[in-house]
């Protein structure tokens, strides 16, 4: 008897079409994730502000698109995890909120939280990028060599560097910066308007250029109208008082008269 | 007692080594052990004196299983920065994808000479400030006189209170401006100080109008008085108003009063010096 399972000759072993052997034992998973900006979950206007932050003694900056500083517990890290260690006690403990003021408002306007995020990408990006490949001159200063301890507090600051930065990002630069709206014909970009809001005025002249797109106003505006605002608010609110008393007033009138009835 | 047991791979042989102080009874180098062994010493030296067969341990005992016996390395360490140093100048750890861009460098100028360049330090707003500061300190808002009495103010001319007035005025600036400041910048100290100060001001200036009213009374009743005397004219011109007479005749004193004019009657009473009655202080201050 002949065995059915046996192969009639030699040559049905050998591999024709899609071969066994070929076939790679190897993990069908994908290497990297796809980006899923759906399940992001941010808030409907989470990047339409980017608000910069600085420590007064020691020139740290922070970006932030919420407009308050949290200093307490678990908030506090977000702020903190964009400082690195640098040496040692360069990284605060905790953010103190007397120390820290806002330095600028990059304003992208309603609906352009999208570009918000990418340029808040693009910031911490070259923040990083300043902080760990510098220049030579970080070993100097004008009166000779800078200590290990002295040039890791002259890392520190990064006022200049943002300023720098921020003139970068918001003329387009890098790739899928998405500040470029459009391309023109003749090959240049098309850029989204913004305003910029700056504590001290002077800031701005730590860049070479800035671009067209670019509005420089003042942080003061934005404080003026939200006072104006509450004052608004509160007469409203006065007035609906004044009427709630009113009605308040009539009312046992009323009760009375239905106890007369 | 753990087995002391090493075995090495020489020349492709599996030569079982016996230290000598172990006893060989209670090893557990059989020659069905033997390669397993073999393969997690592949990487050590020859001879370990700890490892895993020869350590009486009592955590991690002796296991015949070929997955317990393996050398556990952890290739991730889950430290993304491992290796990046900001203070040795490290790089990236990974291309960022605004590595290729030209890293923008801030343009070297001081701030502090640019601000003195563009502001005028000769400006009149700057008496609106103390000293180009923003506020003054307790102290030296507390460090001032009394205000002037309306006896002292009496005695000055016109002119003297007109300037005493403006003053006042440009000194309540001063101290509104400093108030509005340490508001601003929530100083939280210097107010009390502030409203001491800005009382004594305004008293003095309570004086100054005290003064003018009191002035104004006395030449209403001059002129009354001087419309009853016949030895002043009031329509005669600057400076020749009044005519003193030793005496009259009876014939004269009755011709005057024919040919005196009758009240309101040609008479132009010059007014008196007007009285700053602006109560808008900082309005008038705006030099």
């Amino acid at each position: 008897m002949t065995n059915p399972l046996r192969p009639l000759s030699a040559f049905s072993q050998l591999s024709i079409g899609v071969s066994r052997t070929s076939i790679r034992l190897g993990s069908t998973r994908r290497r990297w994730k796809r980006p899923r900006p759906d399940l992001t979950g941010f808030e409907p206007g989470w990047g339409e502000k980017i608000w910069i932050w600085r420590e007064m003694h020691t020139n740290h900056v922070v970006y932030s698109h919420g407009e308050q500083m949290k200093v307490h517990a678990i908030h506090a890290s977000k702020a903190l995890d964009q400082l690195p260690f640098i040496f040692k006690k360069t990284k605060p403990s905790k953010l103190r909120k007397d120390y820290w003021q806002k330095m600028a408002l990059i304003d992208f306007g309603s609906g352009k939280d999208v570009v918000g995020r990418s340029v808040f990408q693009k910031l911490r990006e070259l923040r990083h990028l300043h902080e760990v490949s510098w220049g030579n001159e970080m070993f100097f200063t004008a009166n000779g060599q800078r200590t290990k301890r002295e040039r890791a507090w002259a890392l520190c600051d990064q006022h200049a560097n943002t300023v720098a930065d921020m003139a970068c990002v918001l003329s387009g630069v890098g790739p899928s910066n998405k500040m470029a709206v459009n391309m023109n014909e003749d090959g240049t970009k098309e850029l989204l308007p913004v305003k910029v809001f700056w504590e001290n005025d002077l800031d701005r002249e730590y860049a070479e250029e800035w671009s067209d797109n670019v509005e420089h106003r003042f942080l003061s505006e934005i404080e003026k109208i939200r006072k104006r605002r509450d004052r608004k608010e509160r007469k409203e609110k006065k007035k609906k008082k004044g009427l709630a008393g009113a009605a308040s007033e009539v009312e046992p009138e009323q009760t009375h008269a239905e106890l007369v009835v | 007692m753990a087995a002391a047991t090493v075995v090495r791979r020489r020349a492709g042989q599996l030569v079982q080594t016996t230290l000598p102080n172990a006893s060989t009874a209670t090893t557990c180098s059989t020659s069905r052990f033997a390669p397993i062994a073999s393969q997690a010493q592949a990487q050590a030296p020859s001879l370990i004196p700890d490892c895993p067969s020869s350590r009486p341990s009592s955590s991690r005992p002796f296991s015949t299983t070929p997955s317990l016996g393996k050398r556990r390395v952890r290739f991730r360490d889950n430290n993304p920065n491992r290796g990046v140093s900001v203070l040795y100048r490290s790089g990236p750890r990974e291309p960022r994808s605004m590595s290729r861009v030209d890293l923008p460098r801030p343009r070297d100028v001081d701030l502090k000479k640019l601000a003195a360049e563009r502001v005028d330090p000769d400006h009149g707003l700057w008496e609106f400030f103390y000293d180009k500061m923003a506020a003054n300190t307790p102290a030296e808002s507390g460090e001032h006189g009394r205000s002037w009495t309306v006896e002292e103010l009496r005695a000055k001319s016109w002119d003297d209170l007109h300037k005493l007035w403006w003053v006042c005025c440009k000194e309540r600036n001063r101290i509104a401006t400093a108030a509005n400041m340490r508001e601003e910048y929530e100083m939280g100290f210097g107010d009390n100080e502030g409203d001491e100060r800005d009382a004594v001001v305004l008293k003095t200036m309570k004086s100054i109008k005290h003064t003018l009213t009191e002035r104004w009374y006395a030449w209403e009743d001059a002129v009354k008085l001087a419309k009853e005397d016949p030895e002043i004219d009031l329509t005669a011109g600057e400076g020749q108003a009044y005519t003193p007479r030793d005496y009259l005749s009876e014939e004269e004193i009755v011709e005057a009063q024919i040919t005196a004019p009758k009240k309101g009657e040609g008479t132009s009473i010059p007014p008196p010096p007007p009285t700053s009655r602006s109560r808008d202080v900082r309005g008038g201050a705006k030099i």
